[in-house]
């Protein structure tokens, strides 16, 4: 029957993060860009293959915004803490409240969030809810069944994106505590729980840094896709934990590097970031992309403001900021600058690298080197966050950028113990009808490549684009289940790859309980028979690529019944 | 925001009296006409018996069902009968999926109320009747159900709950019912689940939608205040006893339940609580419930139940089930889901549990309405995912 409107016509629904690219228009704030130099990076942010759709693009770089307000929900929410968000989400497609909001954010949770449990419960809600009357009559009431958050995010958005985010966080401090002097010999690795038993894990956490006496390796943390990631702010500033207290991982010697579309970095450079500097901290972006490389690349430094011309850092930021740190000084000549950075002069912990994965991986690598990555030294390590990142690539292209960093540590020589771990979160779309469904919404969201059919939003197919058909197929189509995803690990030259689904992920040891029960607190989740069946659509997947390993065989690859923290652990030793 | 505040029980008196007189004048000004069921519904199918008697007597006739509604139908005859026609006008209406005017839900509701007010807690429902599940706004599939199962005066039929939220027309969904239960008393039975509630439907779409649709909250209030007024629970033929949710361990006997003062929001804890929010789980006794509220309860506890109470089965919804519907404890607790499709994301079927008039069982199932025969399906946003 036909779509007969009633009486009042419908307006669009208000406040969907849908799907084209929302731009912040808001220039640069003020302040915190001081020694940016924009002339080198405004041309770069329209190139683009010609293959690939614009509006495909613009679907799949929006779905930032989807992930960074699905957190920003969860954090108003209570799941868990993050003050970074939200000036993070500034401009973020249907975020209206809070995004405008200029000034720096205090870091250690501090002016916004409410600590207080109820106190802190009902101020978001007026902050959150249309203002109506009958509010204050049940504001009584124990759960947190307060409305909708502006983003319209499902609780069970909320509860599924917590797991997420708590579970590559567990990647991370598993990854970050590999340098901590090896525990009592036998403790952490022969507690043999049967499945995906990491709590061991989650009690020496936070006590393994490598304060003394450990071998330091060259840590690198890559966050591919990265969006409006705030997980550098998190561990480099604290606020990752609820408290604010710095765990100490994630400040000694860690180079971060961020990896997007080059108009995503752009605005997360020059927008975005700014936003987010902790009080007492000034903000330096510097344009470094690399010579004849036009793509958007940036050496951040946000560091505690000092006396003027004080060039070195050293009384305060010994531990804020790594031990090789060199402040770098707004300097206006960008070009200038780029030269000074040369892979082994090494400015900054924090970098932001304009590429779209879908081309060359040879390409990102050398972006990366430019930028100081290391894949050369006998004992760096290196993770790899994959966070919703295959999801939308070619499977060629997946397959090609897996191998390229499964690649890196047998590069070095037969001494080396480097290795390089990935943790990949992706959806699983398996067989059933629900996956099916999955990819069909998906595509019509313009997100999955394919043909965006029902969405309307992308009319009369080119030829061209029929015989890359095959060659295109997007990744959610051709890896549908963990035992693809495990699969397409290992071919592509990953040592150990080890997976869950977010169900056992979830109930099975990777979120800790603690996070669980925080999570049950925090709102009633009615649709579980519906938050379990999403849940099992989604993964986790650790690999790990180590150069030791190779020759040696020390690694127990076959052992499925170990988690992610585990393997990483033992593949280095 | 003009409208009265109808959320605490104080001002739900003072509310009822404004509405009150809105519908008398409502009615005095709508020609008085004789209904014409026929007509209107149901052309398709042959008028059962039960059809024909209520199209003779509309709407209010006690004699159906029994039990203890008799008082609404001299209150509400003379002005139902005299609107009939526009109330049938309305149905039809909503059956196109329009929405009526604010002024409209207003009257609806309240006649609605002078109907519910009056239903037990434990509503007694005669075979055969036709037992539905979670709808949840999916109003095409609503339509689809009715395709399904026959059309509303001709088949007699019981929902158990949910009727908002999550979908996209929860709006439509729920007047329509609504507008049924008003129109066929007798025929149609709503008992409320967990989703009738402020406090439920502020975060699962229904506030947002109306909100959306109406530009203000006061439908949302004239709805949420009916919710109030629906039955916990529903008996048929003193044999299978229905509820959205399941038991609660602070109810034995049925008779506990009929006593509890349902006209309130669902309070997050409590017998009236645990009915719309537990959930049958393969466990001995009572277990906590993941959900945040109510309880999970096992077979022993199903059996015990029934066996006190002299019945043979526990019909129930609440629970998204894959393939439609799902049987329990040997037969003793049926878990009934009529939302396919659920949140146009899930890939299930649904179905409808069809009881003759020997209470002999049979499920029919159903799939979700094919996109021809939905609105403008492009126009709403695909639902969500991680991204």
């Amino acid at each position: 029957m036909a779509s007969a409107e009633s009486p009042l016509d419908r307006p669009p629904p208000p406040h969907r993060p849908r799907p084209h690219w929302h731009h912040s228009h808001r220039p640069h704030s003020t302040s915190a860009i001081s020694g940016m130099t924009a002339t080198t990076t405004t041309r770069v942010a329209r190139r683009r293959d010609d293959r690939y759709d614009d509006d495909d693009d613009d679907a799949v770089r929006s779905t930032a915004d989807d992930a960074a307000l699905a957190k920003l929900s969860c954090v108003e929410r209570g799941y868990y803490d993050d003050p970074y968000l939200r000036p993070m989400s500034v401009g973020a497609g249907g975020l209206v409240r809070g995004g405008g909001r200029g000034g720096n954010m205090k870091s250690g949770g501090g002016d916004d969030e409410d600590e207080d449990d109820d106190e802190g419960d009902d101020g978001r809600r007026r902050r959150n809810m249309p203002r109506h009357d009958h509010r204050h009559h049940h504001r009584h009431h124990r759960a947190r069944c307060g409305a909708n958050d502006q983003s319209g995010t499902e609780p069970m958005i909320r509860r599924g994106t917590h797991a997420r985010v708590m579970a590559m966080e567990r990647a991370i401090d598993a990854f970050l505590s590999l340098d901590a002097p090896p525990p009592q010999p036998s403790s952490s690795s022969s507690s043999s729980s049967p499945s995906h038993s990491s709590s061991s894990k989650g009690e020496e956490e936070g006590g393994g840094g490598c304060g003394r006496g450990c071998i330091r390796r060259r840590r690198q943390i890559v966050i591919l896709g990265a969006g409006r990631d705030t997980t550098y702010l998190r561990y480099r500033f604290g606020g990752k934990k609820r408290g604010g207290d710095d765990d100490g991982h994630g400040r000694d010697g860690v180079r971060w590097f961020e990896v997007d579309h080059p108009s995503t970095i752009e605005q997360k450079a020059r927008i975005w970031l700014p936003r987010c500097v902790p009080d007492g901290h000034d903000y330096e972006c510097l344009a470094t992309n690399r010579e004849g490389d036009d793509d958007a690349s940036y050496t951040i430094v946000i560091a505690p403001r000092t006396k003027q011309g004080v060039d070195d850092d050293e009384a305060e930021g010994g531990r804020n900021n790594g031990p090789d740190y060199r402040r770098v000084k707004g300097d206006d000549d960008a070009s200038s600058l780029s030269s000074t950075l040369s892979s082994s002069s090494y400015s900054s912990d924090y970098h932001l690298v304009g590429h779209d994965l879908r081309s060359s991986p040879d390409a990102l690598f050398r972006k990366l080197v430019h930028h100081g990555y290391d894949e050369k030294s006998s004992s760096s390590s290196t993770l790899f966050v994959l966070e919703c990142v295959l999801m939308y690539m070619p499977e060629t292209s997946a397959r090609d950028l897996l191998r390229r960093i499964a690649a890196g540590p047998t590069s070095s020589t037969s001494t080396s113990s480097s290795f390089v771990a990935v943790a990949i979160y992706d959806p699983i779309p398996g067989h059933d009808r629900f996956g099916q469904l999955m990819i069909e919404n998906l595509k019509r969201a313009g997100v999955a490549g394919g043909d965006g059919g029902g969405g309307g939003r992308r009319r009369g197919g080119d030829d061209e684009r029929e015989s890359d058909n095959a060659r295109l197929l997007p990744s959610l189509e051709v890896t549908r289940t963990l035992a693809d995803q495990l699969a397409r690990v290992r071919t592509c030259g990953f040592d150990v790859a080890v997976g869950c689904t977010m169900v056992d992920a979830y109930e099975h040891g990777v979120m800790r309980d603690g996070d669980r029960r925080r999570a049950m607190r925090c709102e009633v989740l009615d649709e579980l028979e519906e938050f379990y069946l999403l849940m099992r659509h989604y993964c986790l997947l650790v690999g790990v690529a180590s150069s030791l390993s190779r020759g040696v065989g020390c690694i127990d690859v076959g052992d499925d019944d170990d988690d992610g923290d585990r393997l990483m652990k033992r593949s280095i030793r | 925001m003009d409208a009265p505040s109808l959320a605490s029980t104080d001002s739900v008196v003072s509310s009822s009296s404004s509405l009150s007189s809105n519908i008398i004048h409502h009615g005095a000004q709508t020609p008085a006409a004789p209904s014409s069921t026929s007509t209107s519904t149901g052309a398709a199918h042959p008028p059962s018996q039960f059809a024909a008697a209520s199209s003779s007597s509309p709407p209010s006739s006690s004699s159906a069902a029994g039990g203890n509604f008799a008082a609404s139908s001299t209150s509400t005859s003379t002005s139902s009968s005299s609107s009939s026609s526009s109330l049938d006008s309305q149905i039809e209406r909503l059956r196109r999926c329009e929405y009526l005017r604010e002024n409209e839900v207003k009257a609806l509701c309240l006649r609605a109320r002078e109907i519910l007010v009056d239903e037990g807690n434990v509503q007694r429902v005669d075979a055969p009747v036709t037992i539905c599940g979670d709808i949840h706004g999916q109003f095409y599939d609503l339509v689809e159900l009715f395709k399904v199962g026959g059309e509303c005066p001709d088949a007699n039929y019981l929902f158990l709950g949910d009727f908002v939220d999550r979908g996209y027309y929860s709006v439509e969904t729920f007047l329509l019912l609504l507008a049924l239960k008003v129109r066929y008393p007798d025929r149609i039975t709503l008992i409320r689940g967990n989703h009738e509630s402020r406090q439920i439907t502020q975060v699962y779409g229904f506030y947002d939608e109306c909100l959306r649709k109406y530009g203000s909250v006061n439908v949302w209030r004239y709805c949420t205040e009916i919710f109030d007024y629906l039955s916990l629970s529903a008996i048929i033929e003193d044999k299978i006893f229905t509820v959205h949710g399941g038991l609660s361990p602070s109810i034995n006997t049925l008779d506990q339940i009929r006593v509890i003062d349902r006209k309130q929001e669902v309070p997050h804890d409590g017998a009236m609580c645990d009915l719309m929010w537990s959930d049958p789980e393969e466990i001995d006794g009572w277990g906590l419930s993941p959900r945040g509220a109510g309880y999970l309860f096992g077979g022993d506890v199903v059996a015990m139940f029934n066996e006190r109470n002299d019945i043979d089965l526990i019909a129930r919804a609440h629970q998204l089930v894959m393939e439609g519907h799902r049987s329990m404890f040997n037969d003793a607790l049926v878990t009934v889901w009529s939302a396919p499709n659920y949140c146009y994301r899930c890939g299930n079927v649904a179905s409808i549990l069809e009881l003759d008039e020997n209470l002999v069982k049979s499920f029919k199932i159903f799939d979700a309405a094919p996109n021809e025969a939905r609105g403008a399906p492009v126009k709403n946003p695909p639902p969500d995912y991680f991204l």
